[in-house]
């Protein structure tokens, strides 16, 4: 008998009452995780309750970045009077050779301000711009995400660009109070209308997720559009500030078989290495889009007539 | 018989008929806690891969060894903050972690008698089906495939799994001993 003590059961015997079988359970948690999953891939009604959530775990994740920052301060501390030195002469040469092209450009937007004037036309060339910096990368493995410092006074706006000092970045999907969420242009679902520098042919440039390279989709085979053609955002839309650069034609297959050329282009942007970031402010918003039903009256009515 | 770890009391984990002091439930939480902030780390690249799901193998841990504190639900909300920290799509780790939760709950009789190497063994399959369960989702989301690196967390979670079973124990475990 005193053997069987030591090996009494851990869980106390059936008559106590344990409310729902783990069974039960995991069958009401799962329906609740699939309700959740479908209100959040069809419907917008979830993203308060991300933001809050979001907000309460801003100061926990600022605590798993602490060790990694003291490192890198730690790293400044050590960093050689020399090396500064040297960045300091290779910044202000850049600073110079960039100073006589901003110069020019400014000249340039001045001038094409006066003819839009002159042309009537409403469009600026400048936009403003948020600087911030990254804070930490997108831990999931399935989606190319990083988030961004958002201070208290800045403005951000779901839907804005944001480039880093070589090009476009990505695009601000989720704004929340202390970071907002940019999802970069080589995630699958990233899209960005785009222009070809060099002829102005018009395009669409589609991310296809870590492992591949953007492509520019629907492009028909025959375009004229060659190995190292850079590409710019396209105003087109609304959606994007226009001329900002995006990405550089890196390899073209054209086969007799499809329609579509096969264009894959190279980022120019440091989609894995940016550190400081620009966000953009999204451009005046266009008249809206003539609506589909107007077009279906009306070819009921010639239907009619 | 036992492989691979030394046979010395503190080096492993009870068997079901050891007696251990009950634990504590602020241990619980904080170690599932500190488990979440360690998931939150800023890792990329392969670190970032290389990274043990801490907060899942803790969650298994309290699952296996506690399945009357933490079981479905808890486990589900734990997948839940997951979820809106890593900014994807809502419910997908919570329904992972609580299937996760669900088969600790079912296993852990069978579990415990073993040593701690052949538990890995029990914990890699849960894991890796874990993995699976959030791979399936997110493709059918339309998600890209991840490069096959990523099952390389899974690794270093199961190697993690007998040190960490051995220092969760150890509040439970050190004053028996003694006594």
């Amino acid at each position: 008998m005193i053997g069987n003590v030591t090996s009494l059961p851990k869980e106390p015997p059936r008559f106590f009452n344990r409310g729902p079988s783990a069974l039960a359970r995991l069958t009401f948690f799962g329906v609740a995780s699939f309700a959740l999953m479908f209100v959040d891939a069809k419907f917008q009604t979830l993203e308060a309750v991300r933001k809050g959530i979001a907000t309460v775990v801003y100061p926990i994740q600022q605590l798993a970045l602490l060790p990694g920052a003291a490192i890198a301060s730690a790293g400044e501390f050590f960093e050689s009077r020399a090396a500064l030195r040297e960045e300091n002469a290779v910044l202000k040469k850049q600073l110079l050779d960039n100073a006589q092209v901003e110069q020019a450009s400014r000249a340039a937007q001045l001038d094409a301000q006066r003819w839009r004037a002159i042309a009537g036309a409403s469009q600026t060339l400048t936009v403003k711009s948020q600087p911030s910096r990254v804070l930490y990368l997108g831990r999931d493995p399935y989606s190319q995400k990083f988030f961004i410092e958002r201070g208290g006074s800045q403005s951000f706006e779901a839907g804005a660009a944001v480039i880093d000092g070589l090009g476009l970045l990505g695009q601000l999907t989720r704004v929340h109070p202390l970071l907002a969420e940019v999802t970069l242009i080589t995630d699958k679902e990233a899209v960005v209308p785009i222009r070809i520098e060099r002829n102005g042919i018009r395009a669409i440039m589609r991310g296809r997720g870590a492992r591949q390279v953007p492509e520019l989709s629907f492009v028909a085979g025959n375009a004229d559009i060659v190995e190292g053609d850079i590409a710019l955002t396209s105003s087109i839309d609304g959606l994007f500030p226009a001329n900002v650069r995006v990405c550089r034609v890196s390899k073209i297959v054209r086969e007799r078989e499809n329609d579509f050329a096969k264009i894959e282009c190279l980022p120019f942007a440091g989609v894995t290495s940016a550190d400081d970031v620009l966000v953009l402010d999204r451009p005046t918003p266009l008249p809206p889009r003539p609506t589909e039903e107007v077009a279906g009256k009306t070819s009921v009515k010639r239907k009619g007539s | 018989m036992r492989l691979g770890l030394p046979d010395s009391p503190l080096m492993r984990v009870a068997r079901p008929e050891d007696i251990l002091l009950p634990p504590k439930v602020w241990f619980v939480v904080v170690t599932l806690f500190v488990a979440f902030v360690a998931n939150l780390l800023p890792l990329s690249g392969v670190l970032l891969a290389l990274r043990p799901d801490f907060f899942a193998l803790v969650l298994l841990y309290w699952a296996i060894h506690q399945p009357r504190w933490i079981g479905v639900g808890a486990g589900w909300i734990c997948g839940l903050v997951t979820d809106v920290v890593e900014a994807n799509l809502f419910g997908q780790h919570a329904l992972a972690y609580a299937i996760l939760a669900f088969s600790a709950e079912y296993f852990h009789r069978r579990v415990l008698r073993f040593p701690l190497w052949q538990q890995s063994l029990h914990v890699f399959a849960l894991l890796v089906f874990t993995q699976i369960i959030v791979l399936v989702l997110r493709l059918m989301s339309g998600a890209a495939p991840p490069s096959p690196v990523f099952l390389l967390s899974t690794v270093t979670s199961v190697l993690l799994w007998p040190p960490l079973s051995v220092f969760l124990q150890w509040p439970q475990r050190v004053r028996s001993l003694t006594d």
